[in-house]
């Protein structure tokens, strides 16, 4: 979020004279971005569809006016670009409401924004329900997260990485947010959601994924090993181990789309299948 | 297709392709003339006996009796030659279709004619020999091959039994009189049910062998020709040399095929004459029908789904024409299009097919494929592979019922050096352990996802997903097809090979030249190509 509105700044600054050169500063400012060490799929990603969508002014404003005029259009659509990311965490987190019953036990992993603005969600509209957040290592950012849905007075329990096999049995729901949707209808997640996703396969517990569009990452990944690096470890690891990343812990893993129900994106509620298709359009 | 030749006036005999590459209008006449040469032989012999009715052979009058003898096939044939020629000057197919529907019942017996004659000519060269050492009679060397000919039929029968249902009946007879074993009896006995054959004959023409009789009577896998014997006149020779090509399995696969058809429709539209009276794309319709009947069997054998969907694309091309060009502009509009056609999916679709794999393969760590007998798509990405990277290593599965085609591209493969292992289908389960990723290819994409391939690609994908490997399938968007199901028993027209579905969840990923795609999205893509040609 804070990366795109960055980048309208960015745009609004009278540096470059020609469309070629704005375009040019833009993806320059992507690349900055994405050496920074926060989740790089979802600033790649944003930022690929933020440049898509202010580059794609009609053509009569772009032959006629001047390039000053030009530079406003960009910077219109980059802000209509952040309003529209800003509403879809609300949008996921009303269409999430049906899903949630009183007395439901819920399962998630680690800190996710939009699982946490959804569970507040329906707590403010009376749902009554158990929430067991994962500690999820090595950063311990479950601890986060419980904290914060304690704060709204939510039933919160905070269980081991590995007590989530035990604990399967009993949970009704697991919800996961995302760092990127892939064509594949997979997603790339904190390290430890491949794990939780079979045990609920196994078990025969629903999988929701909730994710922002901005999400939508146009790759198509087979395996693990098949996902990019960047994807999978922080700019700063990359850099300094490029030979020698076996020994590096990846931050993600990938979880197959067979693992997954449904995903609930500001788009609408969508099976894994059919994301692929949704990803297409977004990207044309 | 050789025992013609023996009985034919001395051909080019070092052609090494069939008749049918030669052209098909004198031929028929030549048999013709030959057969009624060879019936007016036999009637010769006695006369009498014929009027004398022999032990009852139980033949049905649907069956196809074992001596098929030359003179019942005169009149029909003659029938059908006069039918054939008021069908050309009215160009419809319903004619067509009669005078097909007859020429079948035709082709059978005169196979069964031939090959009677075939074996009595035979014996009669062996037979004059003995009865000159033994009688010296001049009415013994035709009695001789009559007696020798049916008991040998009658060994011969055994295996082609299914075939011809009526024949153990008359194998019966046979033997019950060769017990007897003098000589002359048994000729006479056998020549009396020989002729009694004759006469039967002539009833069986009349009935039209209904589909049920096709089914059951032909295996899934058929051996013999339909094109050639019995073509209408109006079949182009175009058509004609690509149904011989695929006879002779000059054609592996679909992909040649259709490379092969799309030739095909150029030659047609460049020899082609529209009639006076109709407009171009009416004309071009009505006389593109004999020639897709000619191919299909009048659409008992449906076309492979890639070649449908070409088909059906010309077809639809052909409506969209504007009728107040020019007719050589029409043609060359045509032409264009097929051309056009070949080149998107075979260039630069097999081009991108070979991009998209390679980038998924550039990610892996261990590069060693598995892939099911011979796809020309995975050849090439193979090779184009192994220029980029060191460490390929190939697994081939082959089918040894089915040609071995596998062995065809273990040679194309270790001829740029890519270290390759080779084995049958039942050593799967060894294979699959020591391969990485799954790469196979497929003939057509059904609606739903599932994939089309040579039998046996389903086991590789079921073992693939046991072991937890990705199965890539590579597909071109030409062979997406609109189809929910298939039946698979039945054979298609122009390609022989046994065919079988992978259901979509067995497979990873179609690499297909718009994108990598999941099974699932097959509709999509559909969508994506119907939209492309309607611009």
């Amino acid at each position: 979020m804070e990366a795109i509105k960055s980048k309208v700044n960015d745009a609004g600054k009278p540096q470059a004279s020609t469309v070629q050169g704005l375009t040019k500063d833009l993806s320059n400012a992507v690349d900055e971005m994405m050496r920074t060490d926060r989740s790089s799929a979802t600033v790649q990603s944003a930022c690929e569809l933020f440049l898509r969508f202010s580059s794609l002014i009609s053509q009569e404003k772009l032959i006629d006016a001047n390039f000053e005029a030009v530079k406003c259009e960009y910077v219109k659509r980059g802000n209509v670009f952040i309003k529209r990311i800003e509403k879809s965490r609300s949008i996921i987190a009303k269409c999430f409401r049906p899903f949630i019953r009183s007395n439901l036990k819920v399962l998630t992993h680690s800190y996710s924004k939009v699982v946490l603005e959804s569970l507040l969600e329906s707590k403010a509209h009376g749902c009554v329900f158990h929430v067991f957040v994962t500690e999820s290592q090595p950063d311990n950012s479950g601890r986060r997260m419980a904290e914060k849905l304690r704060q709204s007075g939510i039933q919160t329990t905070l269980i081991l990485d590995s007590a989530v096999g035990y604990i399967m049995e009993s949970i009704d729901i697991v919800v996961f947010g995302a760092e990127g949707v892939m064509e594949t209808g997979g997603i790339i997640n904190k390290i430890g959601t491949l794990g939780i996703a079979i045990c609920a396969k196994a078990m025969n517990k629903p999988v929701y994924v909730m994710a922002e569009s901005i999400k939508f990452i146009k790759e198509y990944p087979l395996n693990q090993s098949d996902t990019p690096n960047k994807f999978k470890y922080r700019y700063s690891t990359l850099e300094s181990k490029k030979d020698a990343l076996d020994d590096e812990h990846p931050l993600t893993d990938y979880t197959p789309p067979q693992y997954l129900n449904l995903l609930i994106t500001d788009l609408g509620i969508f099976t894994p299948a059919a994301v692929g298709d949704e990803l297409i359009k977004l990207y044309t | 297709m050789g025992k013609k030749k023996g009985h034919n006036k001395p051909q080019p005999a070092n052609s090494p392709i069939a008749p049918q590459a030669v052209p098909e209008t004198p031929e028929p006449l030549d048999r013709f003339q030959k057969l009624n040469a060879i019936a007016e032989q036999l009637k010769s012999f006695s006369p009498k006996k014929g009027q004398a009715t022999p032990p009852s052979t139980p033949e049905g009058s649907n069956s196809a009796p074992a001596a098929a003898l030359p003179l019942a096939t005169s009149t029909p044939k003659a029938q059908e030659k006069a039918d054939k020629r008021p069908a050309k000057a009215k160009g419809k197919p319903e004619d067509l279709n009669d005078g097909d529907g007859k020429s079948r019942a035709d082709i059978e017996n005169e196979r069964k004619a031939k090959k009677l004659e075939k074996q009595m000519k035979k014996e009669a060269a062996t037979a004059k020999k003995k009865a000159d050492a033994a009688a010296g009679n001049a009415e013994k060397p035709p009695k001789a091959p009559a007696k020798e000919a049916p008991a040998n039929k009658g060994q011969k029968d055994a295996p082609k039994t299914p075939q011809q249902p009526s024949k153990p009946a008359l194998k019966k007879h046979f033997a019950s009189s060769d017990s007897s074993d003098s000589f002359n009896m048994t000729a006479n006995g056998s020549k009396n049910v020989s002729f009694k054959e004759k006469s039967n004959l002539k009833v069986r023409f009349d009935i039209q062998p209904s589909n049920q009789y096709d089914l059951t009577e032909r295996p899934a896998i058929r051996v013999s020709s339909y094109f050639v014997h019995a073509t209408p006149h109006n079949v182009h020779p175009a058509f004609r040399r690509l149904a011989a090509k695929c006879e002779f399995k000059k054609l592996n696969g679909v992909n040649e095929l259709l490379l092969a058809f799309h030739k095909t429709l150029i030659e047609f539209v460049e020899d082609y004459n529209p009639r006076p009276d109709l407009p171009f794309s009416e004309s071009i319709s009505l006389d593109l029908q004999p020639q897709l009947c000619c191919l299909s069997d009048n659409g008992v054998h449906p076309f492979p789904q890639a070649v449908g969907n070409l088909i059906r694309l010309f077809k639809k091309q052909i409506h969209e024409l504007d009728n107040t060009k020019e007719i050589c502009d029409l043609k060359t509009y045509l032409k264009e299009w097929i051309e056009n056609s070949a080149y998107y999916n075979f260039d630069l679709a097999e081009k991108a097919i070979v991009e998209f794999t390679i980038s998924k393969l550039k990610s892996m760590a261990h590069r060693r494929i598995l892939t099911y007998s011979r796809c020309p798509i995975v050849e090439k990405i193979i090779l184009t592979a192994a220029e980029q990277f060191n460490d390929l290593h190939v697994y081939i599965v082959d089918d040894p019922n089915n040609g071995s085609r596998g062995k065809t591209m273990l040679e194309s493969l270790s001829e740029a050096s890519i270290p390759c292992t080779y084995g049958h289908i039942n050593s799967i389960g060894y294979l699959v352990h020591q391969a990485s990723v799954v790469l196979l290819g497929c003939s057509a994409i059904l609606n739903t996802g599932r994939v089309v391939a040579l039998r046996g690609s389903s086991l590789l994908a079921l073992s693939a997903q046991a072991v937890n490997i990705p199965v890539l399938v590579a597909a071109k968007t030409c062979t997406f097809v609109d189809k929910v199901r298939l039946d698979e028993h039945l054979s298609t027209a122009l390609l022989r090979e046994p065919i079988e579905t992978i259901p979509e969840d067995l497979v990873t990923a179609l690499v297909t030249d718009l994108r990598i795609v999941p099974p699932s999205s097959a509709p999509a893509v559909l969508k994506a190509k119907q939209l492309g040609y309607d611009n």
